[in-house]
C-alpha cells in the first residue's frame, strides 16, 4: 500500500512538471531583436530640412512610453500622467502623441519590461536596472544614441557638450551614450541639499558666529552644553548620522573627501579604508564621550530628532534643506532660526575639499528601446525639453496658467503658490511642468520653491566645496564582476557600519583601528577596490 | 441550555470565583495594553499638526486644537474612493472563489478511502513550500491574459493551502456517524459537504472568511505588478504609495510648503484609520458564528 | 471514513486497473468536485514552478528563463556565494534563534488567552476583549515599531517599569544586542495574540456541548472539565498549527527586522531575509534571492515532514 501511493505521487509529479514545462514553453519570451533603429537615411533628411524640428513633420505619429506612476501628481488632483496639462502640452508642442503606460514601482516596471514587446520610450530612475545601462543595451531596452544625437536631438547634444562633466557623466564604459538625462546645471547650488544646520538663536545667545572650522564647531557645541545647558548639542536621525561621513561634510576637515568611494586623478580610494578615517572617528568619539553627540545616534528616528531641535534639547542637526522649512514653520515663534553651515575645514578661510553633492544628473533618465520603429520621432520628442521653449515647459509649465513674466522673470502664478484647492506647490509643478522627465532644472525655478531665506542661504553654504574633483561620475560596475562585487560589498558594508558605531561609542577602542583594517583585508577589501578601479578605468575610457 | 450552565457554575466553589476574578483582571490589563496603539493612532490622526511635530512622544490625549485636515486630505485624494470600491469588489469576488474552492479541496482531503488522496495531498503540501518565485508567477499571469484585470488579484491566490488544511481538520472533526447517516440516505459527496459538513463547522468557516477577507483587504503587492490603470488600484496600494511619498520628502531638492510636510505624520495615521476601520468591523460581525451547540439535536433528530 | 475493501474475495489484492475503476465509482462525485481545485494548483502553482530554475542561472528578464546563462559552479554559484558570506553563520543562527524563541514563547500564549476568554461569562465583556485584543494586528508595522522605539527609550514606558525591578536603564534598549530577541518576540506577542487566538476560539466553539454535560454529571469541576474535555478538543488544532509553525522556522520576515535593527545590534538582529533585502537593494538580483528562497524552503519542508512524522508516531495526529 505504501509503495503504491509513493509511486502514484511520483507519477503525478512527473506528469505535472512535463505539462508545466511544455505549457510554459509557449509563454517564453522571444526577444525581438530584428528591428534595429534606422539611422542613415532619416538622419540625412533632417539634416537637409531646415532645423525646425517642431511640430514634427510626420503627422499622426504615436509613440508608446512606460514609466512609474508619479504619486506626487495625485496630490494635485489628477490620477494619471495622461491627464497632466504639462504632459499634454509637451505632446501638442512637439506634434507627437504619446500612449503612456504607468507601472506602480520599479519592481513592476522591471517585470513589465521582462517580456512582450517593448514600448518605444522607457523613462525611469537612471539606475533602476540590474546590471546598469550596458545590460539594458544587451537586453534590448536601450539603443546607442551617440552617433545620432547631433542630427536627431541637436539641443540635447549641444547641452551635453557644453561641459565635459555632462558628457562624461553620461558616457558608458563602451563610450556610448544610451539615455536622455535630466540634469542640474553644473554650478547649481541645489545639488547640495543636505548638511549641518545650527540654531542661530542659540548662537546669538552665546555670542558666537556660525563655525566654519572643525575646532570652531567643537567650541560651539561645548558652549551649547556648558553655557546653555543643552542636553544633546548635536543630533541626527539614524539614517542621516552616517551621512555626516559619507557626504563628506565632516570628513573634509580631516583631509578625507568621503568615507565611501572617491577618486584622486583616476585612482580609486575607499574612505573607510584610509588612515584619515581614523581621525574622523576619533573626533566623533570625542564628541560622544563629552556628551556633545546624541548617545542614541543609531536609534533616533526623524520625528524624535526634529522635535529635539524644536524643543531646544538640541542645537545642531544634520538634515535636508526641506527640514528647515518644516521645523521653522512648526515652531513659528519668530525666534527659532536655522543656519546652514558649510562643510568643515581644518583652517579658517579654507574652502572645504568636499561636501554633500548630488551628481549633476537628476535621477530620471529616458531610453529608446530596440523595438522603437520611429527613432527620429522619439529623439525629437525627448529633445524638446532641451530647447528654450521646452525648458520653460519643463520647469515652469504653461505660460498664462502656471507662470507669467513678472519684470521679465518667469514667476509662478497664484494658481501654483496659493492654490484654491489646497494643493501644494511641488505636486503642482509636476502637474504643469514636466519635472519627472529629463530636462535641465532652471535655477530661477528652483529658487521659487523655497520661501525661506534661510533655505537659500543653506544651499549656498552647503555647496562651497570642491567635491567634483573627487566624485566618481559613473559608478557602474563592469558586468563580469557584478555578482562578485555584490557579495563582497554587502558583507564589507555591514562590517564597516557596525565598526563605525562601535568606534564612535567607544565599545571598540580606537587603538584597534589597525585590527579593523586587517579584518577588512581578510574580507576581501583589496579585491573590491580592484574591481571598482577596473570599472572606473573602463568608464573613463582607459 | 442556559439553566444547565448556571447549575455548573453553582457547583464550583469559591476557588473558582477567585480564579474568575484574576482572569478578569488579567484580561482587562490585556485590553488596555492592546488598545493603546489603536487609541494612539486615532488621537494622533485628529491632533493639531503643529503640536504633533513639535512634541513627539507618548501621548495620552490628542493635541489640541483638534484638526480634521489629515482626513480631508486623505479622503479628497482622487484615488481613495475608487480604490475603496475596487477593494470591495476584490473582497466579495475573492471570498466567493476562496470559500468554494477551499471547501471542495478540504472535503476531498478528508476522504481516507480514496486512493488518490495521499498523492494529491503530498502534491498540494509541496506547493506550500516550493514555488517558482516572482518572475515565473508574473510571466504566468501575463500569459493567461490577466494583466490589468482584477482577476489577477483573485485567481492566483484562490486557495491558501494553509487555510485548506485548517478547514480540513475541522471537517475531519465532524463525527463519522453523521456522515454515515447521510450516506445511508443516499447523499452524494456534494450533498454531504453542503448539508452535513458546512452547517456544522460554522465557526471555522467564519475564521476562513476572516483570514481570506483580511488578506484581500491588506493586499497591495500583486496589484502593484499586475495593474496598470491607477483607477483600478485597490485601497492598500494607493495608501502605501501616499505613505512612501511622505517619507521620500528627503530626496531630491523636494521642498513641500511647510504645511504638507507637517501633515505627513498625521496623514500616516489618518491613512491607517481609513484603511483599517472597515475591516475591524468584520470580526465583531463574525463573532455571532462562534457559538456552541449548533450540533445539538443533530444526532437525536 | 471506512476504508474501501479492495481485496477480491480470494484475499488477494485486485489488479490495479480494477482498483482504479472501483475507486472512481465510489468517489466519482468527489473527483468531479476536485477538478477546479486541481486546475488551480496546476495553473498557478505547478506551471510556474519550473521557474525556480533561475536560482541556478544568472537570470536576466529580457533573456527569459531558458535564455539566461547558467550560474557559475555548475549552477550553484548563487548558493555558494550565500554560504560563503562572511556573516553566513550569524545570519543562520539569528534566524533560527528568533524563530525558535517565537515558537516557544509565542505559540502557547494565544491558546492560553483563548482559554481565558472562554471562561468569561459576561457576553459583552467577552466580545469586547476579543474585538479589542485583535486590533493591533492591523496597525502597520511602521507605526508599531515607532511605538516600540518610544517604549524602550531611556525614558520609555517599558524601561520605567523595568527600573522598578532593578534594571539600570541608561540607554535605549534597542542599542543592546542581548535585548533584541526579547523585544522582537514580545512585541510580536503583544501585536498578534488577539488575532492568533481567534482560530482557537473557533475550535473551542466546535467542541460538543454534550461532552461538557457528561463531564459535569460525572462530577468534574471547571478545572477538570478543561483538562479532560477542552484540551483534548483543541488538541487536533494545536498539533496542526504547531506543525505548520515549525514549517515556518526559516521564514523570519524582513520588514520588522529592518525597521528595528541598527548598527549596534546587527550581531543579533541581522537575519537571512534582511541580508537578502540589503543585497537585493544593491543589485535587484532575482537569481540570488530565488536561490536563498529555495534553500529556506528546502529546510522548512524537511522540518514539516519530520514534524508530521514525529507527531503521527507519538500522538497519532498530523496534517492529514
Amino acid at each position: 500500500m505504501k509503495r503504491q501511493w509513493v509511486f502514484l505521487t511520483l507519477l503525478l509529479v512527473l506528469a505535472l512538471l512535463i505539462a508545466g514545462c511544455a505549457g510554459s514553453g509557449t509563454t517564453q519570451v522571444t526577444t525581438t531583436g530584428t528591428t534595429k533603429a534606422t539611422t542613415g537615411t532619416t538622419a540625412t533628411t533632417t539634416a537637409t530640412a531646415a532645423p525646425a524640428l517642431y511640430p514634427w513633420h510626420e503627422p499622426g505619429v504615436v509613440l508608446t512610453l512606460v514609466r512609474n506612476t508619479d504619486v506626487d501628481i495625485t496630490r494635485a488632483g489628477i490620477t494619471t500622467y495622461a491627464d497632466a496639462p504639462g504632459f499634454k502640452a509637451w505632446q501638442e508642442q512637439t506634434g507627437i502623441s504619446i500612449n503612456i503606460t504607468e507601472t506602480a514601482d520599479d519592481t513592476a516596471l522591471k517585470l513589465y519590461l521582462a517580456s512582450g514587446d517593448l514600448p518605444d520610450i522607457i523613462v525611469a530612475t537612471r539606475t533602476f536596472y540590474t546590471g546598469g545601462q550596458l545590460k539594458m543595451a544587451e537586453d534590448g531596452l536601450a539603443i546607442p544614441l551617440t552617433d545620432q544625437l547631433a542630427d536627431l536631438a541637436p539641443d540635447f547634444w549641444q547641452f551635453i557638450n557644453a561641459d565635459s562633466i555632462y558628457y562624461d557623466s553620461l558616457k558608458q564604459a563602451d563610450g556610448e551614450i544610451y539615455c536622455f538625462q535630466g540634469f542640474f546645471l553644473k554650478d547649481s547650488p541645489y545639488r547640495s541639499w543636505r548638511g549641518m544646520m545650527i540654531r542661530q538663536d542659540f548662537l546669538d545667545k552665546v555670542s558666537l558666529s556660525p563655525p566654519t572650522t572643525i575646532d570652531d564647531f567643537t567650541a560651539v557645541l561645548r558652549a551649547f552644553k556648558n553655557t546653555l545647558g543643552i542636553e544633546i548639542p548635536l543630533i541626527a536621525f539614524s539614517s542621516n548620522f552616517p551621512r555626516m561621513l559619507s557626504d563628506g561634510n565632516l570628513t573634509a576637515a580631516f583631509g578625507l573627501p568621503t568615507s565611501i568611494g572617491y577618486q584622486v586623478d583616476g585612482t580609486y580610494h575607499f574612505g573607510a579604508y584610509e588612515p584619515a578615517y581614523k581621525d574622523a572617528l576619533t573626533y566623533l568619539n570625542m564628541l560622544y564621550n563629552e556628551g556633545l553627540l546624541d548617545k542614541n545616534f543609531a536609534v533616533t528616528d526623524e520625528p524624535t530628532a526634529q522635535s529635539s531641535v524644536m524643543e531646544g534639547k538640541s542645537g545642531a542637526i544634520y538634515a535636508a534643506a526641506s527640514r528647515i522649512l518644516n521645523m521653522t514653520s512648526a515652531v513659528n515663534d519668530g525666534v527659532f532660526k536655522l543656519t546652514g553651515l558649510p562643510p568643515f575645514t581644518k583652517n579658517k578661510g579654507d574652502v572645504a575639499i568636499s561636501g554633500m553633492t548630488d551628481p549633476v544628473m537628476v535621477s530620471t533618465a529616458s531610453w529608446i528601446s530596440e523595438d522603437c520603429k520611429n527613432v527620429p520621432a522619439a529623439c525629437a520628442f525627448l529633445n524638446y525639453l532641451y530647447t528654450d521653449e521646452g525648458n520653460m515647459l519643463y520647469n515652469f509649465g504653461i505660460e498664462g496658467e502656471s507662470y507669467t513674466y513678472v519684470n521679465g522673470k518667469p514667476t509662478f502664478t497664484e494658481l501654483m503658490t496659493k492654490n484654491p484647492d489646497g494643493y501644494s506647490l511641488d505636486p503642482m509643478i509636476r502637474k504643469y511642468g514636466i519635472l519627472n522627465f529629463s530636462g535641465v532644472q532652471d535655477l530661477a525655478m528652483s529658487a521659487q520653491r523655497f520661501p525661506l531665506q534661510e533655505q537659500i542661504h543653506a544651499y549656498a553654504a552647503w555647496s562651497s566645496h570642491t567635491a567634483d574633483k573627487y566624485t566618481i561620475i559613473n559608478n557602474a560596475i563592469l558586468a563580469q564582476y557584478i555578482n562578485e562585487e555584490a557579495t563582497l560589498w554587502t558583507d564589507i558594508d555591514t562590517y564597516i557600519n557596525e565598526m563605525r558605531a562601535k568606534f564612535i561609542s567607544g565599545q571598540e577602542p580606537l587603538s584597534n583601528f589597525d585590527a579593523y583594517l586587517t579584518t577588512l583585508k581578510t574580507m576581501g577589501m583589496d579585491r573590491l577596490i580592484e574591481i571598482r578601479q577596473l570599472s572606473l578605468d573602463a568608464a573613463r575610457g582607459k | 441550555m442556559n439553566s444547565l450552565r448556571k447549575n455548573s457554575i453553582q457547583m464550583d466553589g469559591p476557588g473558582y470565583r477567585v480564579f474568575a476574578g484574576i482572569n478578569t483582571l488579567f484580561l482587562i490589563a490585556a485590553i488596555l495594553a492592546t488598545a493603546y496603539p489603536v487609541y494612539f493612532v486615532i488621537i494622533a490622526s485628529f491632533s493639531d499638526p503643529r503640536a504633533m511635530n513639535a512634541n513627539y512622544g507618548l501621548m495620552l490625549l490628542p493635541k489640541l486644537p483638534l484638526s480634521l485636515r489629515a482626513y480631508r486630505i486623505v479622503l479628497s485624494h482622487p484615488l481613495v474612493l475608487t480604490s475603496y470600491r475596487n477593494t470591495l469588489v476584490i473582497l466579495f469576488g475573492g471570498l466567493a472563489v476562496n470559500l468554494s474552492l477551499t471547501s471542495l479541496g478540504a472535503y476531498f482531503l478528508t476522504l481516507r478511502g480514496s486512493m488518490w488522496r495521499r498523492p494529491i495531498a503530498m502534491l498540494i503540501l509541496f506547493t506550500m513550500y516550493f514555488s517558482g518565485g516572482l518572475v515565473p508567477m508574473y510571466l504566468n499571469v501575463r500569459s493567461l491574459g490577466l494583466m490589468d484585470s482584477l482577476w489577477a488579484l483573485i485567481l492566483p491566490g484562490a486557495i491558501s493551502t494553509y487555510n485548506m488544511l485548517v478547514m480540513r481538520s475541522s471537517f475531519a472533526a465532524v463525527p463519522d456517524s453523521l456522515v454515515e447517516a447521510a450516506k445511508l440516505d443516499g447523499a452524494s459527496h456534494f450533498r454531504i459537504l453542503s448539508t452535513v459538513m458546512l452547517p456544522l463547522t460554522g465557526a471555522m468557516m467564519a475564521v476562513m472568511v476572516l483570514y481570506y477577507g483580511v488578506a484581500h483587504w491588506n493586499a497591495w503587492f500583486d496589484a502593484s505588478i499586475y495593474i496598470q490603470t491607477t483607477t483600478k488600484y485597490p485601497l492598500q496600494l494607493v495608501l502605501r504609495q501616499l505613505l512612501i511619498l511622505g517619507q521620500n520628502a528627503d530626496f531630491e531638492a523636494s521642498t513641500d510648503m511647510g504645511d504638507a510636510a507637517q501633515m505627513s505624520e498625521l496623514i500616516k495615521y489618518a491613512l491607517i484609520v481609513v484603511s483599517t476601520v472597515p475591516i475591524l468591523l468584520l470580526y465583531p460581525f463574525l463573532q455571532r458564528f462562534f457559538v456552541k451547540g449548533v450540533m445539538v439535536g443533530a444526532l437525536k433528530g | 471514513m471506512s476504508k474501501q475493501i479492495l481485496y477480491a474475495p480470494l484475499g488477494r489484492p485486485l489488479p490495479i486497473w480494477q482498483r482504479v475503476t472501483r475507486d472512481f465509482r465510489q468517489y466519482a462525485g468527489a473527483y468531479v468536485m476536485l477538478i477546479p481545485v486541481l486546475a488551480f494548483y496546476f495553473l498557478f502553482c505547478y506551471k510556474p514552478m519550473f521557474g525556480a530554475l533561475i536560482a541556478f542561472k544568472n537570470f536576466s528578464p529580457r533573456q527569459g528563463i531558458w535564455g539566461s546563462a547558467w550560474a557559475s559552479s555548475y549552477g550553484f554559484g548563487h548558493f555558494l556565494s550565500f554560504f560563503r558570506s562572511y556573516f553566513f553563520g550569524r545570519l543562520l543562527r539569528n534566524t533560527i534563534v528568533i524563530s525558535f524563541a517565537g515558537i516557544i514563547l509565542g505559540f502557547p500564549v494565544p491558546i492560553i488567552f483563548a482559554l481565558m476568554i472562554n471562561e468569561v461569562k459576561n457576553r459583552t465583556f467577552k466580545k469586547s476583549v476579543q474585538t479589542i485584543s485583535y486590533m493591533p494586528h492591523f496597525i502597520s508595522l511602521v507605526v508599531v515599531c515607532a511605538m516600540i522605539r518610544l517604549f524602550v527609550a531611556e525614558d520609555g514606558f517599558i524601561t520605567q517599569i523595568m527600573k522598578i525591578f532593578g534594571y539600570p536603564g541608561t540607554q535605549n534598549m534597542l542599542n543592546i544586542p542581548g535585548a533584541f530577541v526579547p523585544i522582537y518576540v514580545l512585541s510580536g506577542i503583544w501585536q498578534n495574540t488577539g488575532w492568533n487566538c481567534i482560530i482557537y476560539l473557533a475550535a473551542l466553539a466546535a467542541i460538543d456541548v454534550e461532552l461538557y454535560e457528561a463531564a459535569r454529571i460525572d462530577g468534574a469541576n471547571r478545572w477538570k472539565q478543561t483538562l479532560h474535555v477542552t484540551l483534548p478538543g483543541l488538541a487536533g488544532t494545536i498539533v496542526l498549527l504547531l506543525i505548520l509553525r515549525i514549517g515556518q522556522l526559516m521564514s523570519v520576515g524582513h520588514e520588522k527586522i529592518i525597521l528595528l535593527y541598527n548598527d549596534f545590534i546587527m550581531e543579533r538582529a541581522d537575519v537571512i531575509s534582511s541580508y537578502v533585502f540589503r543585497r537585493g537593494l544593491v543589485n535587484g538580483d532575482w537569481s540570488f534571492s530565488t536561490a536563498v528562497g529555495l534553500f529556506n524552503s528546502a529546510i522548512n519542508f524537511t522540518l514539516v515532514v519530520l514534524a508530521n512524522k514525529l507527531s503521527n508516531k507519538t500522538s497519532g495526529m498530523g496534517i492529514w
